[in-house]
């Protein structure tokens, strides 16, 4: 990895996009035409949040005429979380939603999906039909990891709040969907919201 | 012999507006429009107006192939564009979000400069986009689902707000009344339809406000309260009435939007006279403006139906008259939901 950056004010990314992607490019020494791809978070997550991505990443590669890579939030989290756990791990990565809702999947040693991506709202025993059952030990991380803490505590369960989001956990399935050609169709990607828009149908006012 | 043609541009703008429902790009050279494109969403229909993360979504997966069409239509490659204009508000932030940073990512990655751009100051200079172009200075109502405003323009770039509606927006109004009338969304255009099958029978009261400003909330609880009543008397008063209602309620709504840009001519002593906006397109009005005009020996401008309605030629020229000013933005602009002039 060249060159890492991050603007953490919140409710900004609009504005602090491009500026971030040019911070990185003058550390790193290199010049936009010098990307092969691009590589963003294709969700879940905030849907502002994937959709500057998605709007940003757009650009580029429509403007430079260079491949899209998406790669799912919660197997990002899996990668980094199975790049520091030496020993065969089951991995769980949630991701905050609203109130005690989650974004989250379980990921076998191999990364493979044992669950696959989903919402839930956690109690004990949503989270013991998540984990329960695994000999192995199992690591859920991710920025709603400390939802379920209190809910359920083991031994052979280990929480990693310290591990959220970020585009450095991007850059191993990222790579790896490259050598691979696993890109999409920047013109019409659309990012993984999970859910559909939450609607209500119109009534009519008179009778 | 194309390249050759086209070598021969002093600027292209590449414009962008995704403010509210609809997806729309379009390139001017040399203030010459050359493509302008526009995806509608009709999805928001069967919700009764525009649902802001469905629209938010849309735009997302048109924003490429509307600026893709635009571009091929008008003939240019992408390294010939010299600067990107976009509308940086007012309108949905989920929306105005979409077509700012895949403007501001795209002028980053040509190495061009963006130039953002006021939607409502857009709507009055889509005068502009073809002669003949006002005179100025001139009045303009501009008039849509969002916004109702009657604006002095001193020059392209210079204007003030002399009045503008203290709650709803007359485009709101047809909205809200039709949907009342059991019309779908959006109503405003059916009732224009309907009302030229009718006559102004119904009386609905001129809400009397201050200066140039607008109210139009009035106007519908009192249309409301109307159907209520009669509705009582007679369950099917609105089916066998629709023509009449729809005729009686454009009436009403026109002449406050009309009493209004007469007053404001008169204290401003502006004879140049000029519509805009989503609701320009609705006949009613064009007809009373064209007729007022007539009787006071006003110049009246009113836009062709597809620079009504929301549209990227309108941000385009806008872009143009920024770009000869050197008005251009930077990389820290973000989306405005309510912007100012």
């Amino acid at each position: 990895m060249l060159a890492y950056d991050m603007a953490s004010a919140s409710n900004d990314h609009a504005r602090q996009i491009t500026l971030v992607i040019e911070r990185v490019l003058q550390q790193a020494e290199l010049h936009l035409d010098q990307f092969s791809a691009i590589a963003i978070s294709s969700g879940p997550g905030s849907y502002t949040g994937l959709r500057v991505a998605a709007s940003a990443s757009k650009g580029i590669c429509y403007a430079l005429d260079i491949p899209l890579i998406a790669i799912n939030t919660l197997i990002s989290l899996a990668h980094a979380a199975e790049q520091q756990t030496s020993e065969e791990a089951v991995y769980v990565p949630m991701m905050d939603a609203r109130r005690m809702e989650v974004y989250t999947a379980v990921y076998d040693a191999q990364l493979k999906p044992v669950i696959v991506p989903h919402a839930r709202i956690m109690d004990e025993n949503s989270l013991q039909e998540l984990v329960g059952g695994f000999d192995v030990p199992i690591i859920i991380c991710g920025s709603g990891s400390h939802k379920c803490k209190h809910l359920f505590n083991s031994d052979n369960m280990l929480y990693r709040e310290d591990l959220i989001n970020n585009a450095k956990n991007l850059i191993r399935p990222a790579y790896q969907a490259y050598c691979n050609d696993v890109f999409e169709d920047a013109a019409y990607f659309k990012p993984f919201y999970l859910k559909a828009p939450n609607i209500t149908t119109p009534k009519p006012i008179l009778k | 012999m194309k390249s050759e043609k086209n070598l021969v541009y002093k600027s292209v703008i590449l414009a962008i507006e995704s403010s509210c429902d609809d997806t729309s790009a379009a390139v001017l050279a040399d203030r010459q429009l050359l493509s302008n494109v526009v995806a509608n969403q009709k999805i928001h229909e069967k919700y009764g107006g525009v649902v802001p993360e469905v629209a938010s979504r849309a735009h997302l997966e048109h924003i490429i192939p509307v600026v893709d069409q635009a571009i091929k239509e008008a003939k240019i490659e992408k390294s010939q564009i010299s600067a990107i204009a976009v509308t940086r508000g007012p309108g949905l932030m989920g929306s105005l979000l979409v077509g700012n940073v895949f403007a501001k990512s795209l002028a980053y990655s040509l190495g061009i400069p963006i130039l953002d751009v006021h939607h409502m100051q857009a709507h009055i200079l889509a005068h502009f986009i073809e002669k003949p172009c006002p005179s100025f200075p001139f009045l303009c109502l501009t008039v849509s689902g969002g916004h109702t405003q009657i604006v002095k323009i001193v020059n392209h770039l210079e204007m003030t707000i002399l009045g503008e509606t203290i709650d709803d927006a007359a485009g709101e109004a047809f909205d809200k009344t039709g949907k009342m009338l059991g019309l779908t969304y959006p109503a405003g255009p059916q009732i224009d339809n309907l009302a030229q099958l009718g006559k102004p029978v119904f009386k609905f009261p001129e809400p009397k406000i201050d200066g140039l400003n607008f109210s139009f909330s009035g106007l519908k609880t009192s249309i409301l309260y109307f159907l209520k009543r009669q509705l009582k008397e007679n369950p099917e008063f609105i089916q066998e009435n629709l023509h009449d209602l729809c005729a009686s309620i454009q009436h009403r709504i026109v002449t406050i939007l009309i009493n209004k840009l007469e007053k404001a001519a008169r204290e401003e002593n502006i004879q140049h006279i000029a519509i805009a906006g989503g609701v320009s397109a609705n006949t009613g009005l064009r007809t009373a403006l064209t007729e007022l005009g007539k009787h006071h020996g006003w110049q009246t401008y009113i836009p062709k139906f597809q620079f009504c309605t929301d549209n990227a030629a309108m941000i385009a020229i806008t872009g143009h008259f920024k770009y000869q000013k050197g008005q251009f933005a930077d990389q820290t602009i973000a989306p405005s939901a309510r912007m100012n002039w």
